[in-house]
């Protein structure tokens, strides 16, 4: 009965975090901030489910494949969000607003920088079809 | 690297594909315990990795209270990106963040990425691997101090994570320079 009723709890919690998901990637305002809510919230609701379902049917089979859903959703979700996240921000796919800092940008143009004195130190000139 | 040594990390990673592939079947036999041998020599075989280079120090300790650790913010931060997603106001701007890591290894350049991605509130936008930086993008990051606070979140699960499997090295430049972010804010912090 107890067990019931901490399952159900589980599952419940499980379903508003899926939802906060789903809400969070529809009211964001960019795809960065997007990325976020499509790949964190439902993190934590995944693995409430997957207790509630160890608890319901506690086998080692079941178990033991629950433990690799869990395993395989945190080894592949940060290499998707970073490949999103990676070719979104170099496509330029951003809201310049919906940005308060942006440190790698800072990156990117003391790169170029440096790139273009060494081109005018070597007397190569400027590359026309660049930037 | 030795020959040895990699060979003994080639076997450490066929057992983990054995593991893998037993758990898949839900039981333990002989023959799935052959097939996953045969099969696991052929992945990796086939699908070739360059071999993950293991510090070779593991403290269970420190590794138990990283793992406490992420649970703990796992919980906590998926809480407030829920409340972000429900709360009337919209979400306010966020920040992309530089952080210098301290450690040179792959491995836990990787980790702390991967761990800083899972925990709600901070992705990776990009690596530099040459120089060990992360640039990560921080949600609702939208005032100074913010800033300075996802910057101590992702310097702690480094200081975390070399303490729990970084090398010497790592151990060392981790007391060089305990708290980088006063380097970089002149010590005002």
């Amino acid at each position: 009965m107890i067990l019931d009723i901490i399952s159900a709890v589980l599952i419940l919690l499980g379903g508003v975090l899926s939802l906060a998901a789903a809400v969070g990637l529809l009211r964001f305002g960019d795809l960065l901030s997007r990325m976020h809510a499509s790949a964190k919230p439902q993190v934590l609701g995944l693995l409430m489910v997957c207790v509630a379902i160890a608890i319901q049917y506690p086998a080692w089979s079941t178990v033991t494949t629950l433990a690799i859903i869990i395993s395989f959703q945190l080894v592949t979700i940060p290499v998707a969000t970073h490949m999103v996240g990676r070719a979104g921000y170099r496509t330029k796919h951003l809201r310049r607003s919906m940005l308060y800092r942006d440190e790698l940008a800072e990156a990117v143009d003391r790169a170029e920088a440096r790139e273009v004195a060494w081109e005018r130190r070597k007397g190569i000139g400027t590359d026309p079809n660049d930037g | 690297m030795s020959k040895g040594r990699s060979f003994v990390q080639q076997l450490v990673l066929v057992f983990f594909l054995v593991v893998l592939w037993v758990m898949l079947w839900d039981s333990v036999s002989l023959m799935h315990i052959i097939t996953g041998v045969i099969l696991s020599f052929l992945v990796t075989r086939v699908f070739y990795l360059p071999p993950v280079v293991l510090s070779g120090r593991f403290n269970i300790i420190h590794a138990i209270n990283y793992g406490l650790w992420f649970l703990y913010s796992l919980v906590i931060a998926s809480v407030e990106v829920a409340w972000y997603a429900f709360r009337p106001r919209a979400v306010g701007a966020g920040s992309v963040i530089a952080c210098d890591l301290r450690t040179s290894s792959d491995l836990l350049m990787t980790l702390v990425a991967d761990t800083a991605s899972l925990i709600p509130g901070s992705i990776i936008v990009d690596s530099d691997r040459a120089s060990g930086v992360l640039y990560l993008h921080v949600l609702d990051s939208d005032s100074e101090e913010k800033v300075i606070a996802a910057k101590k979140l992702v310097y702690h699960i480094e200081e975390l994570l070399i303490k729990a499997l970084g090398s010497h090295r790592d151990l060392a430049a981790l007391k060089i320079t305990p708290d980088p972010l006063a380097d970089e804010y002149g010590g005002a912090r």
